[in-house]
């Protein structure tokens, strides 16, 4: 322990001032963070209840990781493993000491501060911390996995700085070109799998890879399979995404069973009844109008991909690989529609006559969770398994109204623990007449408070997200584009209203087929082609 | 005597390059061991392997009786390495590059420390990137010194500098030899020439021989032979006669294998002629430089232009 302390103490007088910039960074992160959440807020209800982060969220944490990351180098380098001329190779050092120097070097000034900061963070939010030691943990490991341990592999393996920056570019570059493969295959509906966590090994995989680098650095200095190592690791972690594509992986997550669910081809669609060019100029999106039926109440059921099968004369003529569509959520039988790409081919050989349609549709059951029921204020709301909601104030406000000073709630948003909700399906009502005329007068011409519901979250039980800033901020969008655009601007959320939060939870994964007997795929104008 | 350090068939290859090739060598305890050789013989090569900064391709190595691949962490204790090019700490002042190695040795010698420093009048406050070469090995002789190392390594030492902090440096090391062994390389011969009771020469990655001063310097003889005709040499001489030289009537060569009297003889038989036969002992310089000039294949027969043309026997 006395060699650990010694080399730490050598470190710290030696890095003092790259231990000063990131720890004013965070500073200023822990300052600005709530601040940030009210602008937040306010520009979220500028531009209809889409978060866009503001300068520090979106700066500060990548400074703060540029700082972390040139203070780990530098701590690395300080006692430097390539080479055969360093001061400290013919001296009693003893490599787990050495490394457990560097790694409480870590400890003391990347981890200590962020915990402060993340802990302050979280109190002035209102979230108590201490409720949430496990996720915080959950978090720290992904930034040591994600953040920490590539950067500390790299200056294991490199000379100096300006090697490690090319080695670091190398690797980028490398990761950007195998993303863009993945990307290309993916848009080609190659490698899309409607299993949500292809990278689940990701971390397992970075975890293994560069700790196997780190410790073969220190413990043999055995620096060349490092380097070997880490090349490799990039096209470990392609073909275990890869993997998790595969079709047996889906089947295995997602096994044939009955669903209880009746997907028919709509009589009278009149969605859209046309095809249109996709992404990829190869294909085009067609539209299949379906009804749903048999859904349970208080079940959920969600879409995550589909693979459609073309049938024409009795053989198949096209069938497509796994992809993506457009996310429902079927909560009650309802009229809905299945998008998905095929290739202008296939359209075409068969837009002329009536074909058969097999689908394979892999779906999410979740199930109602817990129900609750709040009324809007402006102060701040507590909601159960969420977090904290506050009210979104018109920068305009307060206005008067037969003499009285109100404060105008014109959205709300809520902040959770370092994750987005799970899936919650949150409905209130908007009116668009004064809140105190609401009360006081009845009157039939006042206009009568508008029903709104919006989904927020996701169907995931990951305790954590890798964020710096522990605070995740869901604004609520009640927004229907299609009902409000022409809303008068004084619609708002009077205090008082019912905001009622229907949490939901993954009860299983399954996929489910069907079959669409003389489907006539819709017309195309390649007009839209030129107009494109 | 136990062996300090004791190598058989020590290899190294760097790809297809051998820098070192079946290095067989035994540095016995208390001895002050000087490894010689031209640049690029594989004296830094075969100190790495010794210190385990590089790891052999082939062969065995003990270092204070532990395997030198498994020389780490507390082995270093005992050991003392200061090599011409070792990189050092450039921020840290001379005072806290001292203070910082104290707690890493359970035997620093805080006196022995304070003498070495006024021994190499060392500047404590000025930072060791700002000292001169002389100075930083001045630090770095001192830091190795301090805690009284069994075994001293030293990588071409002296290299670069001038006399003065040469002789510095080695007052301090003869101060410590009583108690360590020491093993240092250099291609400086007149450097070593002074202290080193023992010395190798390893040319091309090979052990050309290893043995005691004394014993090195009292086989090596320039004989010169003087013939009262043109001289008379064999077609084929003798492979310990080094650097022949016919000029005249004179003959000169360096041998290698003088044993006194029997030489004599053998060499009186060798030039029946002989008017005159004379045997001095030679500079370790000079031996060096017939060692390396018939590794390197030099013509063996050195002959004037007066004697060109003229028959051998």
């Amino acid at each position: 322990m006395k060699q650990i302390l010694h080399i730490l103490e050598k470190d710290v007088r030696r890095f003092w001032r790259e231990i000063l910039i990131p720890l004013a960074l965070l500073a200023v992160f822990t300052w600005t963070g709530p601040k940030e959440w009210r602008d937040a807020s306010l520009r979220a209800s500028y531009i209809g209840g889409f978060f866009v982060p503001g300068t520090v969220e979106t700066f500060l944490p990548t400074l703060i990781s540029i700082s972390w990351w040139l203070l780990i180098v530098r701590v690395v380098h300080e006692e430097r493993l390539v080479g055969d001329r360093q001061f400290w190779i013919t001296r009693p050092y003893e490599w787990k000491k050495l490394i457990a120097a560097k790694a409480l070097f870590v400890a003391c000034f990347v981890y200590l501060p962020l915990a402060a900061a993340q802990w302050l963070l979280l109190a002035e939010a209102g979230l108590h911390p201490a409720t949430h030691i496990g996720s915080l943990l959950y978090d720290w490991l992904l930034i040591t996995v994600i953040l920490i341990l590539p950067i500390a592999a790299i200056a294991a393996v490199t000379r100096n700085f300006a090697r490690m920056t090319l080695t670091l570019l190398g690797v980028l570059v490398t990761v950007l070109i195998v993303t863009s493969i993945f990307s290309a295959l993916l848009q080609k509906g190659i490698v899309y799998s409607p299993v949500g966590q292809t990278d689940i090994l990701d971390v397992p995989l970075l975890m293994l890879f560069c700790s196997a680098v780190i410790l073969l650095a220190y413990a043999r200095r055995s620096i060349g399979l490092g380097r070997i190592l880490l090349l490799v690791l990039p096209v470990v972690l392609f073909l275990s995404q890869e993997f998790f594509a595969s079709d047996a992986m889906v089947n295995h997550a997602y096994p044939k069973s009955d669903a209880g669910v009746q997907f028919t081809l709509r009589d009278n669609p009149t969605l859209l009844e046309t095809a249109h060019p996709a992404l990829n100029r190869k294909e085009l999106l067609i539209q299949i109008p379906l009804h749903v039926a048999g859904i349970t109440p208080g079940d959920l059921w969600v879409s995550n991909g589909a693979r459609v099968t073309v049938e024409s004369g009795g053989r198949a003529v096209w069938t497509s690989n796994w992809r993506p569509v457009n996310t429902q959520y079927l909560t009650a039988d309802k009229d809905t529609a299945l998008t998905f790409n095929v290739s202008r081919e296939v359209f075409y050989s068969v837009q002329s006559h009536t074909v058969t349609l097999h689908v394979d549709l892999a779906l999410d059951q979740a199930r109602r969770t817990q129900v609750e029921t709040v009324q809007a204020s402006l102060r701040d709301i507590a909601v159960n398994g969420l977090g904290v909601c506050s009210s979104i104030i018109d920068p305009g406000s307060p206005y008067t109204v037969g003499g009285k000073t109100s404060l105008r709630i014109v959205g709300i948003n809520c902040r959770s623990a370092l994750r987005g909700p799970e899936l919650t399906y949150v409905e209130t009502v908007w009116t668009d007449g004064p809140c105190e005329l609401n009360k006081t007068v009845i009157n039939e011409f006042l206009p009568q408070p508008l029903l709104r519901s919006t989904w927020i979250g996701k169907l995931t039980d990951d305790p954590s997200e890798l964020i710096l800033a522990p605070i995740d901020v869901t604004p609520l969008n009640f927004l229907e584009y299609n009902r409000d655009q022409n809303s008068p601007a004084g619609r708002q959320i009077c205090p008082g209203f019912p905001i009622t939060f229907t949490r939901y939870g993954l009860v299983r994964q399954l996929r489910t087929a069907f079959t669409i007997d003389n489907f006539r795929f819709p017309s195309y104008d390649k007009g839209e082609d030129a107009a494109r | 005597m136990n062996a300090t350090i004791h190598t058989r068939g020590l290899t190294k290859h760097f790809g297809r390059i051998a820098a070192l090739n079946g290095v067989d060598l035994d540095v016995e305890e208390g001895s002050i061991y000087a490894l010689v050789g031209p640049n690029g013989a594989g004296k830094t090569t075969f100190i790495k392997l010794l210190m385990n900064i590089l790891r052999p391709t082939a062969g065995e190595t003990t270092v204070l009786s532990d395997p030198a691949n498994h020389l780490a962490g507390k082995q270093f204790n005992r050991i003392g390495y200061v090599s011409e090019n070792q990189e050092m700490p450039g921020w840290m002042t001379v005072a806290a590059w001292m203070e910082y190695w104290r707690p890493f040795y359970p035997q620093w010698d805080r006196v022995l420390e304070q003498q070495l420093v006024n021994q190499f009048d060392l500047p404590l406050k000025r930072r060791l990137k700002d000292l001169s070469r002389g100075m930083r090995m001045k630090a770095a002789f001192a830091s190795s010194l301090a805690y009284r190392p069994a075994l001293i390594v030293l990588d071409e030492p002296f290299s670069g500098l001038d006399p003065l902090v040469r002789d510095e440096l080695i007052e301090g090391l003869l101060d410590r030899a009583p108690e360590a062994t020491i093993f240092l390389s250099s291609h400086d011969l007149a450097e070593i020439e002074s202290f080193a009771s023992h010395v190798g020469y390893l040319a091309e990655g090979q052990m050309i021989f290893s043995e005691e001063m004394t014993s090195l310097s009292n086989r090596f003889r320039d004989v010169t032979v003087t013939l009262d005709g043109p001289a008379s040499i064999p077609a084929v001489p003798p492979p310990d006669w080094l650097q022949l030289q016919v000029n005249g009537a004179v003959v000169r060569f360096v041998h290698s294998s003088y044993a006194g009297e029997p030489t004599e003889h053998s060499i009186r038989a060798a030039f029946p002629a002989a008017r005159s036969l004379s045997f001095d002992p030679i500079p370790l310089r000079s031996i060096f430089l017939a060692i390396a000039k018939k590794e390197r294949h030099y013509p063996a027969i050195a002959v004037t232009e007066a004697q060109q043309g003229r028959s051998v026997a």
